[in-house]
């Protein structure tokens, strides 16, 4: 018996009981209403139990990584290269190991979900440089004054950029000098 | 016709539209070259900025960013062995090993031709074929609108890579997704928890934003770049092949070319899967087919030609049906959507200007792209030397800001926030992304017509099969779900 395919399990588990979620959540709709996503549901709570079925069973689907690709494509033309063809350099890069730094990666998106909780209150021109610093800083950016300057000028640029060629409406905050650029910038 | 060509052409070749088409284009390029950043990722971030101009000029922006992006990605796989975008895999192949050869300018030039061929194949289809099929769409009603979506949907199965159930479970989910909002039937609203911005349904860009964006700017953290960059110094030798290649090439230039514009049209097959097909298919009919993959233009051209190929194709039944031909086109619709416009017949009757705006803008994007790949590949290639700490952060901040500008509407942010972690986890998984698109997009028109057509024939569902048309498509729909399982049949019957 194979090995059971742990993540497709659980996967379709998950998938059922979001189903069982949402049947849960729209009970108070009329037929009509209710109609087209319930029936979606029940297509999706089918589709759960299939994978969850295949997850079990151990089935493993794999998709053709680039690596794998290069490799047939290696293996093709070395049998079928001549005898008097020189030979090809080994040029088949080892597949590097992708360390999932999933610390990071969460650091990351709790900035950008910190910087977009910030900006109805901070401001734009406040939250936006903090947030470019403090995220280049923890991706491992070290030099301070680079730093500092790509920050700042990445905020007044796009400020200017937005709301001169463009209109667009950003969240003013506190430290809102849209009224002040309208004053002394623009004619 | 003729009318509508001199219209498009007045549209499209204003000095804002034509700057604004080479810009793009050079955006794109970069984008694409540029390992970790996609061609879809470029379109939907540029969507938001091409809210206050005019139609022609954003969608003309967004095919600049498109081609260009699909074309770009050769090049760092021509040169550093890693493809900017997965479209270029295949060039990557034969085109690396061409630099290790010495041939890294030929292998170059000969991706931009076959980019142009392929791009130029795109743009007559998409303004020759769009009009009938238009027309012909004229002659949809919702019963017809119903199956086609629902031919869209079947589509997943037949072209999901990885596991079909896993693809059938993420395109349902977006049907799903697109149920929130107020229901056709009756107009109460569904799955809003009280939340008014919840009303109208999720955002499509932001939602196309955080899941094509952010799952791979977050894989970029982990990745390690390639150490090949001493390679871009030791570029020399002759730009063009012989004559007598090209000739030789020919068929191979306008067969993938042809590949990639079908394989466009067919909706959810895009970029990535054309150059597969038109390489096999160049490799089986070729008179040297033991040479592919050693180094031999072929290879590039094969894959460069028919994934330009897809471009202009995945618009026609975007524009003329409202149906996406792959992930960039459906972002597309989003653009339309930003400035008022309905893809289908009424576009094209209600606005030519935009459409043929489009069309001839296509063109031009070629040309632009032909002319600054010849002359600046190699500048290209050096944007490669960017650190990667900035590229992930501006694609994060671009990102929020673009669907923040979008409506004005910060929960459109928390929207694409909440695709990108869901993009992520997919991505983790084995999940395919598209099918969500496709999902979002098609929902809709599913349900929409799924109600008109049950009252125009009081909820008699026979209705469906008794119209000629709507039959037709259903065979269509039921054809491309058993065909990837028609292989099997076919050797189960050998034995």
């Amino acid at each position: 018996m194979k090995a059971i395919n742990k993540p497709d399990l659980i996967g379709g588990f998950i998938v059922m009981a979001f189903c069982a979620l949402a049947f849960f959540l729209g009970r108070g709709l009329p037929e009509e209403a209710r109609a087209f996503p319930l029936f979606l549901l029940g297509c999706l709570a089918v589709l759960g139990a299939c994978l969850a079925f295949n997850g079990w069973r151990g089935k493993r689907v794999v998709e053709k990584s680039v690596f794998e690709i290069e490799l047939e494509m290696e293996d093709k033309v070395k049998s079928q290269a001549e005898a008097g063809q020189p030979a090809e350099p080994a040029s088949v890069a080892e597949p590097k190991p992708e360390s999932e730094n999933i610390f990071l990666i969460f650091l990351t998106v709790l900035l950008a979900v910190a910087y977009v909780a910030a900006l109805p209150t901070l401001g734009f021109t406040l939250s936006t440089p903090i947030f470019i610093f403090v995220t280049l800083r923890l991706l491992g950016m070290r030099r301070y004054l680079t730093l500092v300057l790509i920050s700042v000028l990445t905020t007044v640029t796009v400020f200017v950029v937005f709301k001169t060629v463009m209109y667009v409406s950003i969240p003013g905050g506190i430290f809102d000098p849209t009224e002040l650029m309208y004053r002394y910038l623009i004619p | 016709m003729i009318e509508n060509i001199a219209l498009g052409l007045t549209a499209a070749l204003t000095p804002w539209n034509l700057l604004a088409a080479v810009a793009s284009t050079m955006a794109g390029i970069i984008v694409g070259a540029l390992p970790g950043l996609t061609a879809t990722m470029g379109v939907a971030l540029l969507v938001p900025v091409t809210f206050s101009m005019e139609p022609v000029t954003g969608l003309i922006m967004l095919s600049g960013i498109y081609c260009g992006g699909i074309y770009g990605g050769s090049i760092t796989g021509i040169l550093l062995h890693t493809p900017g975008t997965p479209a270029a895999i295949m060039t990557m192949l034969d085109g690396h090993k061409m630099t290790q050869k010495g041939m890294a300018k030929q292998a170059l030039s000969t991706a931009v031709l076959a980019s142009f061929c392929g791009g130029m194949m795109s743009s007559v289809a998409l303004l020759f074929l769009s009009p009938p099929l238009a027309a012909f769409a004229l002659r949809f009603g919702p019963p017809e609108y119903f199956c086609l979506a629902l031919f869209g949907m079947t589509i997943i199965s037949s072209l999901t890579t990885g596991s079909v159930v896993k693809g059938l479970i993420v395109g349902f989910f977006g049907v799903f997704l697109s149920t929130i909002g107020l229901d056709p039937s009756l107009g109460l609203p569904r799955y809003t928890f009280d939340v008014p911005d919840l009303m109208s349904g999720l955002d499509l860009v932001s939602a196309l934003i955080g899941l094509f964006s952010i799952p791979e700017a977050l894989s970029l953290i982990t990745k390690r770049m390639s150490a090949e960059e001493s390679l871009i110094g030791e570029i020399k030798g002759s730009m063009f092949l012989k004559l007598s290649e090209y000739w030789r090439l020919a068929t191979n230039f306008i067969k993938s070319s042809i590949i990639g514009v079908v394989i466009g049209i067919i909706p959810a097959a895009g970029p990535v899967i054309a150059p597969f097909i038109s390489y096999r298919e160049a490799q089986r009919s070729s008179k040297i087919p033991e040479k592919f993959g050693t180094g031999i233009p072929d290879g590039i051209v094969a894959s460069e030609a028919s994934n330009n190929g897809v471009t202009g194709g995945s618009l026609v039944p975007l524009v003329t049906l409202g149906i996406p031909g792959d992930a960039p086109a459906a972002i597309y619709l989003g653009a339309l959507t930003i400035h008022g416009l309905q893809p289908g017949p009424l576009l094209f009757q209600k606005s030519p200007q935009v459409v043929y705006g489009l069309f001839v803008g296509f063109f031009v994007v070629q040309f632009a792209m032909l002319a600054l790949g010849l002359w600046g590949s190699r500048l290209f290639a050096q944007v490669v030397r960017l650190p990667k700490t900035i590229i992930v952060t501006f694609i994060f901040f671009f990102s929020i800001i673009g669907s923040l500008a979008m409506n004005g509407n910060v929960f459109d942010v928390w929207v694409m926030l909440s695709f990108a972690v869901l993009g992520y986890f997919m991505k983790r998984y084995g999940f395919p992304a598209a099918p969500i698109v496709l999902g979002l997009i098609l929902g809709p028109m599913l349900e929409d017509n799924l109600v008109a057509s049950m009252a125009m024939s009081c909820n008699n569902p026979i209705i469906f099969v008794t119209r000629p048309l709507s039959l037709i498509i259903l065979c269509l729909a039921a054809l491309s779900l058993v065909a990837p399982y028609l292989g099997n049949l076919k050797r189960m019957f050998k034995k």
